[in-house]
């Protein structure tokens, strides 16, 4: 038997999943068998995160909101650090402790910290290592106010997530959502995962629909305050609030361009609501986009800012329809379930999430052309309010599925979702921001 | 209109006194409210960034360029030893073998990654797949027995698979810069399920990182299902492993 034969065998072995091995015929046959792994995603990646070397008060807080940002991303699993065998004088660079003390626990990847108190600022350091091949991944160094142990650690686990997966996390993002917490909706924001919380707006009225601009400067959103519902616009770097549309009607549903320079929304000057452009700055509307009996709400701009997606009632039921950011051009899109509505257009530009209702309310996405419509939740409450990440690998909502509304997060797929937010709920409306530089 | 008064004027010092006044209540309150909801957002200072060390340099996008060896091949021992090389930051991988180089050697392995996965995809236990398989032209004759359709140990092979599947973290950045990584390890199991000794690469798939992976999803496995009653000696498990899509 030639070698290429015996590997020709072999390989056909592995396809098999059973084969007696072609060796010596007087030999007693030891069964051979081929397992493939490598068939699932690539999830749940085992992590170890000792705390970090350094004392201090911050390293707590670092190393929990360290932890709890991986478990957001799903991309990994921590280790439970009681199976940590690593003995402690072992340092975080190489050659400063052994690769076998985290094999032991299964770990896949390891990532070692320092913490320090620098002239009165912190000084972050992480080392991210690949315990199966004991080789290291990189590392990387953040200083800040001493204050700032939670964005430190949010830059950290992006780090580990660039290193380990090569693509780019989301952890120095924000999610500005509606706050029911003490019997008024007021605007705030918080870091993704759910700390951080900051009150935008304090006017003791009802407050809707905050939606980011491309920077991550300015939100825009429905207020009460006036008794109507007029738009504004919160200036979150000048610590401003302005009154940008108060027409008579609704003014609501609003949604930058992403240029920054236009804001569609919503205004019922009859009675019908219909689609309007304004100059954000002057208030002044630049184009009226639909003139139809039914209703035409929750206009959303591409990422190319060339087309807006919006919900229609003009064939019955709400449904969501596509056309040019002229208002040319409309069509459908949605055609499965009589009741769907609040778009949201994703960054890749292929998509768009919406919820629609099935008994409960549920989020779903559909390709831009109508086709291949796919479920990102499923009988859990009800779950509204879709918003992508910046890479559109991920969605934030609310949801009920615990009872009070909180925010969650869904992989794109819906296999991977997580509550992002804490507390005894009352959040709603959730808008997830690109990368800020804040 | 007996209860009528006409109003008198202000004396004259009382207009700027009032005017005084009034001014001072509106700063206090415009002060007040400064500390209240005027500052939305105290912008925080911007988070510094330094570089500790690069990032894997070998197989990754976006990698910066390896400096050149210096004094590489020199003929003279006692020349100085050159200065730092940047890339010594950089990750160290283990030599590229010949084969892996190979453009056929590489096709090969990809044809063959296809084959499996087809393979993976039939319906087990239900398809004589030696019959069917376009590899069996040499020694054909002894695939087709070899592969008489074993149910027991069909069943055993897809919950091996599955327990070990799931031990199996290749870093997504590798496969990521490389889809057809493709690596093989051994070992012996008991009839126990008990995975006798450590795992060793029988196939590497040129990068040592995507080696361990493939090596340690045996040894995280701890334990398989006990062998088949009719394999009462064990068996021996080729693992191959491949970047998940």
């Amino acid at each position: 038997m030639t070698k290429r034969t015996a590997l020709l065998l072999g390989a056909t072995s592995l396809a098999l999943g059973t084969l007696a091995w072609p060796g010596e015929a007087q030999e007693p046959a030891r069964t051979v068998v081929g397992l493939v792994v490598g068939q699932g995603p690539s999830r749940d990646i085992p992590i170890a995160i000792p705390a970090p070397e350094g004392s201090g008060a911050a390293s707590d807080e670092y190393l929990r909101v360290l932890r709890r940002d991986l478990e957001i991303s799903g991309w990994f699993k921590i280790i439970d650090p009681k199976a940590y065998v690593e003995p402690a004088e072992a340092g975080v660079k190489p050659g400063e402790f052994d690769f076998a003390d985290w094999r032991t626990p299964g770990a896949a990847v390891l990532a070692k910290t320092l913490l320090a108190d620098q002239g009165g600022n912190q000084r972050a350091e992480v080392w991210v290592y690949d315990v199966n091949g004991g080789t290291k991944l990189g590392a990387k160094a953040f200083s800040g106010p001493s204050s700032a142990a939670r964005q430190l650690a949010h830059r950290t686990a992006d780090t580990i997530i660039q290193l380990v997966t090569q693509e780019k996390s989301f952890f120095d993002t924000r999610v500005a959502f509606t706050g029911n917490f003490s019997g008024n909706k007021e605007i705030y924001v918080m870091d993704i995962d759910g700390g951080g919380r900051r009150q935008i707006t304090k006017n003791k009225s009802i407050n809707l629909k905050p939606r980011w601009n491309a920077s991550g400067s300015s939100l825009c959103f429905t207020s009460y305050a006036a008794g109507n519902p007029d738009l504004y616009i919160a200036d979150l770097l000048k610590s401003a609030i302005r009154r940008v549309s108060a027409r008579t009607g609704i003014n609501t549903g609003c949604s930058w361009a992403p240029g920054g320079d236009t804001i569609a929304l919503t205004l019922s000057p009859g009675g019908d609501s219909e689609i309007v452009t304004i100059d954000p700055l002057a208030g002044t509307q630049i184009a009226r986009l639909t003139q139809n009996p039914g209703i035409d709400v929750s206009p959303t701009y591409s990422p190319d800012g060339s087309k807006i997606a919006f919900v229609s009632e003009r064939s019955g039921g709400p449904q969501i329809y596509v056309m040019n950011a002229d208002g040319s051009g409309a069509r459908r899109v949605t055609f499965q379930g009589s009741h769907n509505t609040d778009p949201s257009w994703s960054p890749r530009g292929d998509k768009i999430a919406f919820v629609g209702r099935d008994g409960s309310f549920d989020v779903f996405t559909v390709n831009v052309d109508g086709t291949g419509m796919s479920r990102v939740t499923q009988g859990r409450g009800d779950n509204e309010d879709p918003s992508w990440s910046p890479d559109g690998n991920y969605l934030v909502f609310s949801s009920t599925r615990t009872g009070a509304a909180h925010v969650w997060l869904a992989s794109a797929d819906g296999n991977h979702q997580v509550q992002l937010s804490e507390g005894g709920g009352g959040y709603t409306n959730p808008h997830w921001s690109g990368h800020l530089s804040w | 209109m007996a209860g009528f008064r006409p109003r008198h004027p202000l004396p004259s010092w009382e207009w700027p006194a009032a005017f005084v006044a009034h001014g001072f209540v509106f700063l206090t309150v415009a002060v007040a409210r400064c500390g209240d909801d005027g500052a939305l957002f105290k912008q925080p200072e911007p988070i510094m960034v330094e570089l500790v060390a690069a990032s894997q340099a070998s197989r990754m996008p976006q990698r910066a360029e390896r400096a050149p060896d210096v004094n590489r091949g020199t003929q003279n021992p006692d020349a100085a030893k050159p200065p730092p090389n940047p890339s010594e930051l950089a990750l160290p991988t283990e030599p590229t073998r010949g084969s892996q180089s190979d453009t056929r050697s590489s096709l090969l392995d990809e044809l063959r990654r296809e084959e499996l996965l087809k393979d993976l995809s039939a319906e087990v236990g239900t398809t004589d797949r030696a019959a069917s398989s376009g590899e069996t032209t040499e020694g054909a004759g002894n695939i087709s027995r070899a592969g008489v359709r074993d149910p027991a140990l069909s069943k055993w092979v897809q919950a091996a698979q599955a327990i070990v599947d799931k031990n199996f973290h290749p870093l997504p950045a590798l496969c990521a810069a490389n889809r057809s990584l493709l690596a093989e390890a051994t070992v012996s199991v008991l009839p126990d399920g008990t995975i006798d000794g450590d795992a060793s690469v029988s196939k590497s798939s040129g990068t040592g990182t995507f080696d361990g992976a493939c090596r340690q999803a045996f040894a995280n496995t701890g334990k398989l299902p006990p062998t088949p009653p009719n394999h009462p000696d064990g068996l021996d498990a080729v693992l191959t492993c491949v970047c998940p899509q």
